[in-house]
């Protein structure tokens, strides 16, 4: 983890989660491997997040759920956890701890300084506790998590950088 | 400092005196003037010239209508087309005048007046026809532009702007009287609510005139103070002041631009403006009116303006621009002029008004009788008249003589109109109100509501009612203002758009749109010639399509229309106001996606490293890749490629390939998939094997191309070009979802999880096995096209021998986070074996000699597999695959298609060039038959020379041919038309 910057009522935080992104049909096996595994009930609804006190699961599309690990564990449990999943043929189970940067916001004027960059409705009638979202954030693809009192953006790493630099500009100007 | 300033104002600070300079002189003004209040204290009052006649103009209102007074702002990056009327002075500002020349008060374009007779209405349509087409390009253009216009662009700026986007339940524009009742009645509602103005200062009318005494028994000041408080302390309404809505979009979109620096120079780096994009839920349009001026000859001159913006400058600015004004006006607005010039000591010199005596409102005509107030009643001004200023008027009186007055100022009010702009811009429809001769919102295509004089309602005394019904649909409780007026209620008005002059002459005019300087002559003229639709007359003479889109006049327009073509307003019809409201700079709508932002960026995982190495970025879609590494500053591209290039062949280099698109992809159906998706088979590939592939379009033609490995009949990894990752992702997306959604597969981008490093050159297995020690990399146990995983300190990796250079080569797959660790030992082991780093540059030349495409290069959308000589990569058994249909169409199977050869120069000296032509004739004759152009072009140090890759007509068969490229000069060079190999063709390198 690290402090990007605290400033103007806002705190922003650069985190490398593990990560796997899971494809599947959503059906009962799916439930199950996942259920055993995790300990949590993958989310039916789109959007809904589900978490414990290891694990964030989100569903973000019709056969897409995205799995971030609050605490990192040893790489090979990690490995082994993916081939857990992989074990079915209906599943597919992609690491991409490398390849997403998340960022953590929060503080009073953390919606108000996002949406210098973002068109996003951030009120808590369209955008509820534990329910995610994927749009433009600066102009790139970029997921958003509402965790309660705090929100995670996630981008592609290559994009980070840039993410980061225009997070600064918009606390700071 | 003059004696105009009225000190009992409590907007302008008197005890801040603030210097600025107008066209090079200085002057003084207070805080919280505008360049024009400041300039009328100064007694200025000629601010510029006109756009096409170069008349002298002065200020005609005191707001963002205001049609002429446009500065140059030298201070402010030289910001041109500025309003003086709205801008607020600093300390030092510069401020120069615009669209005259060698100064303000002695003109040369002025002479344009006396020309007049030649620039009538469409004359730009008309003339400049001849006496040769090139006449326009390089005379008439040139002076034209010259000697038109508004202010000069700024050469050299960088201005700093942002946007904030916002969501709320209502949007208020307009912070008047109206807005305010209605935000007070929406505090502490369950709406979120944002209340713009654009004023620094709410309260609107209350601010700007006399009209109200007071308001729920208090001063309006006291009110104003106290309804703004309780509404900034309320948890739900945010107000936005200095901010002014220029446009509204479909489903309830605004765009507002706010200034960040009113009353101040804007600092370096700090943000200008914000430009706030808002989506609301219901929009309330409490904006106001905007006062009409009249038609008569001369009605241009400085020192006429608009009865309301006289008063705005009495009241809010605290300048009286004359002491002995005469007021002309044909309906109640003036009242309140009239009433604050007698209450502060300045009584008109004369009152003009086109009603006779009974229709003027009682109380103001006792006001003028009790202050002996000369009254011209059914009187009409026949023209003013003076040098640069007004200097004299003539009024015809009601029985029809012409008095002469002297006087230095006159108020005009023609009538009011709704400031509809934003409501049509939603697409709003307006009627004809007979009684009040305006335009009033009569429909509304968006949830939007109307307040005040912005819906047309310019009776005080229903704005309870109207308020209480038209927001009733919030559930507020119901509003009761009680206001005390200093003049009548109701708004009366008698028609009156134009006065004919006494006598034409060649510089007397009358004008309808002052920016554009578009006189009534014109408007009649344009009629007689047939423009008798309103948007064809529009477009026309110009009316109404300066920057202020005619606020003050487009309305006269009609009516003069109307009575010309003896048809009803209503039936004429309006023109459409168009956003935005008033002008955004570029800066604003740029906001922070300019400049280092302009486009997003991408890196690789070890871009620090290439910035540390000297590398020179090239942009391959939003990635930035390390285009070639210059040992010094002095080694330029050409030298550095053909260095890296000659080292690859030699010894071994290494590229950065990371950007490259990886998908994997699983599922029980995956090898029916990949079957399907790509021309290729993979039936009979062996687990832990690769493959080159191609993806086609529907339509048959080259679309991406990749390597394909092979974990299982379920599982493979597929890379893709790297602009076209995504692309092939969605397709495969898109396929797999909608086309055969029988097919048990997902895929996944691990573009950004791994990254890729190319090795190649003759010596790469001395640095691999030096790497990577565990791994045999002898031809027997890792053969060309085959991959394998292993686990380096902890990190799996994956390792492919293919190569893109037609050398012995190896890509390694490495987790991102790894990656500079893995990258850095690779360039330490190779050291000793003259390995050295190498661009996309070189990987193109490298690529070239081989005879390996780049899609989107050697490939335009328009070639097949069959046109690139790999039919060899077409599945023949398989049933089918994406574009299989295509390919047999007689079209792609036609022998003269472009088909991708090799081209070198028979002079071997003779450099070729990317994009020239290939022609079979000598000579260039016009027109000559193109066979095709050259796609790939390099100087190879290997060869010695120049060679080309390139897609000709019937190429195959054209091998061993003579042909020649065209050169811009028109010359031609003579080249060979060969096989597309110009390296290696036995491959015995890759296989080595």
């Amino acid at each position: 983890m690290k402090d990007v910057i605290r400033s103007n009522g806002i705190e922003i935080k650069k985190i490398i989660s593990q990560q796997i992104v899971l494809r599947s049909s959503g059906n009962s096996e799916f439930n199950g491997v996942v259920n055993k595994a995790l300990k949590l009930l993958p989310p039916s609804d789109n959007l809904r997040i589900v978490t414990n006190d290891n694990f964030i699961l989100a569903k973000m599309s019709f056969d897409q759920w995205n799995l971030v690990f609050k605490k990192d564990i040893e790489q090979k449990k990690f490995h082994k956890l993916c081939d857990t999943f992989n074990k079915s043929s209906s599943i597919l189970a992609t690491n991409l701890t490398d390849s997403q940067i998340f960022f953590q916001v929060g503080g009073e004027n953390a919606t108000m300084i996002l949406n210098k960059l973002t068109h996003f409705d951030f009120r808590e009638k369209s955008f509820k506790p534990l329910t995610a979202a994927q749009t433009l954030l600066a102009r790139i693809d970029c997921s958003i998590f509402n965790l309660d009192n705090v929100i995670l953006l996630s981008c592609g790493r290559s994009f980070s950088d840039y993410l980061e630099d225009r997070l600064i500009d918009a606390v700071n100007l | 400092m003059s004696d105009l300033n009225l000190t009992d104002n409590k907007f302008i600070q008197f005890h801040q005196k603030i210097g600025f300079k107008f066209d090079g002189v200085k002057y003084y003004g207070y805080k919280g003037d505008t360049i024009a209040s400041a300039l009328l204290r100064n007694n200025i009052k000629l601010i510029g010239r006109s756009f096409k006649y170069h008349r002298p103009r002065g200020f005609y209102t005191c707001g963002i209508e205001e049609p002429n007074a446009l500065v140059q702002i030298i201070s402010e990056y030289s910001e041109p087309n500025t309003r003086a009327t709205i801008k607020k002075i600093y300390e030092g500002m510069e401020i120069e005048s615009q669209n005259r020349w060698p100064s303000l008060e002695t003109d040369i374009g002025s002479i344009n007046n006396m020309f007049s007779p030649v620039f009538p209405a469409g004359f730009y349509y008309k003339t400049f026809m001849g006496p040769h087409k090139n006449f326009w390009k390089k005379i008439y253009e040139p002076i034209i532009r010259k000697a038109a216009g508004l202010g000069k662009p700024p050469k050299e700026f960088k201005a700093v702007s942002t946007h904030l986007y916002h969501n709320v339940d209502i949007t208020i524009v307009g912070g008047g009287l109206n807005g305010l009742i209605a935000a007070k009645s929406l505090i502490d509602t369950k709406f979120s609510v944002l209340l713009i103005d654009f004023d620094d200062r709410l309260g609107g009318i209350l601010n700007n005139s006399s009209k109200v005494q007071s308001v729920n028994n208090q001063t309006p000041m006291d009110w104003i103070s106290e309804t703004v408080k309780e509404i900034e302390n309320s948890k739900n309404i945010k107000i936005l002041r200095n901010t002014l809505v220029t446009t509204y979009n479909y489903i309830n979109h605004l765009i507002a631009i706010e200034d960040k620096f009113v009353g101040s120079r804007p600092l370096k780096d700090k943000v200008n403006s914000t430009l706030h994009k808002i989506r609301t839920d219901q929009v309330i349009l409490s904006n106001g009116h905007i006062e009409r001026f009249l038609s008569f000859q001369n009605n241009d001159l400085p020192g006429i303006m608009l009865c309301s913006s006289f008063e705005k400058y009495m009241c809010r600015y605290g300048v009286i621009p004359s002491k002995e004004t005469v007021v002309f006006s044909n309906n109640s607005n003036s009242e309140s002029l009239v009433f604050s010039l007698i209450k502060k000591g300045f009584k008109p010199k004369a009152y003009i008004d086109s009603r006779s005596g009974e229709n003027i409102e009682p109380d103001l005509f006792d006001l003028i009788r009790k202050n002996d107030i000369p009254l011209y009643t059914n009187s009409q001004i026949k023209g003013a008249y003076g040098n640069k200023k007004l200097q004299k008027i003539l009024v015809e009186d009601s029985s029809g003589g012409v008095n002469e007055i002297k006087t230095d100022f006159l108020c005009l009010s023609g009538g009011i109109n709704p400031d509809v702009h934003l409501f049509t811009q939603s697409k709003g429809l307006l009627d004809w109100d007979e009684k009040d001769l305006t335009y009033k919102p009569a429909q509304a295509f968006q949830p939007t509501i109307t307040l005040g004089s912005a819906s047309g309602q310019f009776d005080f005394n229903a704005i309870n009612k109207e308020i209480n019904e038209k927001l009733v649909v919030f559930g507020i409780k119901p509003v009761q203002i009680k206001l005390e007026l200093n003049t009548s209620h109701k708004f009366k008005i008698e028609k009156l758009w134009e006065v004919l002059p006494q006598k034409q002459t060649i510089w007397s005019k009358s004008f309808i749109d002052l920016q554009n300087d578009v006189t009534t002559k014109d408007i009649r003229q344009a009629i007689s010639e047939g423009f008798d639709r309103i948007e064809h007359l529009k477009r026309y003479t110009t009316n109404s399509m300066g920057t202020d889109q005619g606020k003050i006049s487009s309305i006269n327009a009609l009516g003069i229309v109307s009575d010309l073509l003896d048809k009803k307003v209503n039936e004429v019809g309006t023109t459409i106001y168009r956003p935005p409201y008033a002008p955004l700079s570029f800066a604003a709508i740029a906001g922070r996606n300019s400049y280092e932002y302009y486009d997003p960026e991408r890196k690789s995982p070890i871009h620090n490293w290439h910035i540390s190495n000297g590398a020179v970025f090239e942009d391959v879609g939003q990635w930035k890749r390390p285009w070639y590494f210059p040992i010094n500053k002095d080694e330029t591209m050409n030298d550095a490629v053909q260095r890296e290039s000659k080292n690859v062949r030699e010894n071994a280099g290494v590229l950065d390939g990371s950007t490259l698109g990886k998908i994997e992809i699983k599922g029980k159906d995956a090898l029916a998939f990949m079957n399907l998706i790509y021309t290729n088979s993979f039936s009979k590939m062996k687990p832990g094997t690769s493959r080159y592939a191609l993806m086609l379009g529907e339509d048959g033609m080259v679309k991406d191309d990749g390597i394909i490995c092979k974990i299982s009949d379920e599982h493979f990894i597929a890379t893709t070009t790297t602009g076209g990752a995504a692309t092939v992702l969605g397709c495969m997306e898109e396929y797999a979802q909608t086309e055969w959604p029988n097919l048990n597969v997902y895929m996944n981008s691990i573009t950004e999880q791994y990254a890729t490093f190319n090795i190649s050159g003759p010596k790469t297995r001395n640095i691999i096995e030096k790497v990577f020690p565990e791994v045999n990399f002898s031809n027997e146990a890792f053969p060309f096209m085959t991959f394998q995983f292993h686990e380096y300190e902890d990190t799996p990796i994956r390792i492919l021998r293919a190569s893109f250079t037609g050398e012995m080569g190896y890509e390694i797959y490495v987790p991102s986070n790894q990656a500079l660790k893995i990258w850095e030992k690779i360039i330490s082991f190779g050291k000793e074996f003259g390995l050295k780093p190498y661009g996309t540059e070189t990987m193109h030349l490298l690529r070239a000699e081989k005879g390996y495409i780049i899609v989107g290069q050697d490939t335009d959308g328009s070639i097949t597999p069959l046109d690139l000589g790999l039919d060899w990569m077409i599945g023949k058994s398989k049933k089918d695959f994406l574009g299989k249909r295509s390919l047999i169409r007689s079209d792609t199977v036609r022998k003269d298609r472009k088909q991708l050869v090799g081209i070198l120069p028979t002079n071997k000296n003779e450099k070729l060039e990317e994009g020239q032509h290939i022609i079979l004739d000598k000579e260039i004759k016009t027109p000559t038959p193109m066979l095709g152009h050259i796609t790939s072009c390099y100087q190879s140090p290997t060869l010695g020379h120049n060679f080309a890759l390139a897609v000709i007509k019937n190429g195959q068969s054209l091998i061993g041919t003579k042909a020649f490229a065209s050169t811009p000069e028109l010359k031609t060079i003579e080249v060979e038309i060969v096989e597309p190999i110009f390296y290696d063709k036995e491959n015995t390198k890759l296989a080595s």
